[in-house]
């Protein structure tokens, strides 16, 4: 793996981290030779393409974004759990 | 036993509370914590609800005012600590402000206490702070920064031991933001661990013979835990339970076998032994 490549994951995560129209902490960043990977959950479809122009900042041109980042959507809990 | 007698009511019932806990919202401009049944459901399968903090998103009283929009209709008793999030800005104040406005009551080295369903409930809450576990933690040694960040993580756990102490309930809850134990980390990446919590709010919550503490913050976690003394610690992050909340039911009056309770013994060696 390439110097700018290894660590590429380390500042992609942390521009989402501090950028601010983002300001995501639990992204999961996976890079492989041609492609940028975004993993996790995101309350809403804005914030998944926030992450996706910040990453895109960041790549190299002949890398490719894969935004695989999930939008939300919690239901009410249908169990519950006694504590003591 | 004790439990047995303080536990139930008149007819042999077992006296519970609910609680709805939930942390992570992370309400944005673009989002929203609840969906207006979700709201309208709470009072229906709880009696108190728990926000764990990281409020808001980007750390806006803004985005706290949305929020608060949808609190305020929430017919519950609502007790809420902030997260890191909700500091990023400087606007805790003001994110506060917010929270209260709609009723709800924020912690920062505080308590709440109320009779809830028949049971005098009380809540000790802090945000909290990282610093690691007994084994692999920082110390206030060294560099200023290093002994800057270890002493913040000791005053929050020490303004959560003094709310702690002055409640005088049937319950105790310690409400946190930064996890109190490294068991509901699992799942999330050992070398972050300093990052997201400290030993110094476990042997507080142990300290206080808590029924219960729930926190947030580690989003890739585990839910279920127990602290050294055996209370049980529920990482309550939304993306780790994976619902709008979570229900939990404690009994009132629980006999505490004081052989089992944290005393300062085992804990107190372990710290020892560390340092």
């Amino acid at each position: 793996m390439d110097c700018d490549r290894a660590y590429l994951p380390g500042h992609i995560k942390e521009a989402l981290a501090t950028d601010e129209r983002t300001h995501m902490l639990d992204v999961n960043v996976v890079v492989t030779d041609a492609q940028v990977i975004l993993m996790g959950i995101v309350p809403c479809q804005r914030r998944r393409l926030a992450a996706e122009q910040v990453a895109l900042e960041l790549i190299p041109a002949h890398m490719t974004l894969v935004n695989s980042l999930c939008v939300e959507n919690y239901k009410e809990p249908t169990e519950t759990e006694h504590l003591g | 036993m004790r439990g047995e007698l303080q536990g139930t009511d008149g007819n042999g019932t077992p006296r519970l509370i609910r609680v709805a806990a939930v942390g992570d919202v992370h309400v944005g401009v673009d989002s929203s914590a609840f969906t207006p049944e979700q709201v309208a459901d709470l009072p229906e399968c709880a009696d108190l609800l728990l926000l764990a903090g990281d409020l808001t998103q980007h750390g806006y009283a803004r985005e706290a005012a949305r929020l608060a929009d949808e609190l305020a209709r929430v017919p519950i008793p609502v007790v809420a600590v902030l997260g890191n999030h909700d500091y990023h800005q400087g606007e805790q104040a003001e994110i506060r402000a917010e929270l209260e406005r709609a009723g709800a009551t924020v912690l920062e080295g505080e308590r709440f206490v109320q009779t809830i369903a028949g049971i005098c409930v009380g809540v000790a809450g802090v945000k909290g702070f990282g610093g690691g576990f007994v084994g692999a933690c920082g110390s206030e040694f060294g560099e200023e920064e290093m002994k800057a960040f270890i002493r913040h993580s000791r005053l929050r756990a020490e303004s959560l031991q003094t709310a702690l102490a002055g409640l005088e309930c049937e319950l105790k809850i310690a409400l946190l933001h930064y996890a109190p134990v490294p068991g509901t980390l699992l799942g999330e990446k050992p070398e972050i661990y300093p990052f997201l919590g400290s030993y110094f709010l476990g042997e507080a919550v142990d300290g206080a013979h808590c029924a219960a503490a729930f926190h947030g913050h580690a989003h890739l976690g585990t839910e279920r835990a127990v602290t050294a003394a055996g209370v049980p610690v529920r990482n309550v992050a939304r993306p780790v339970i994976r619902r709008a909340y979570k229900i939990y039911t404690l009994s009132a009056g629980v006999a505490l076998d004081e052989a089992a309770q944290p005393g300062s013994g085992e804990l107190a060696a372990r710290v020892r032994k560390a340092s």
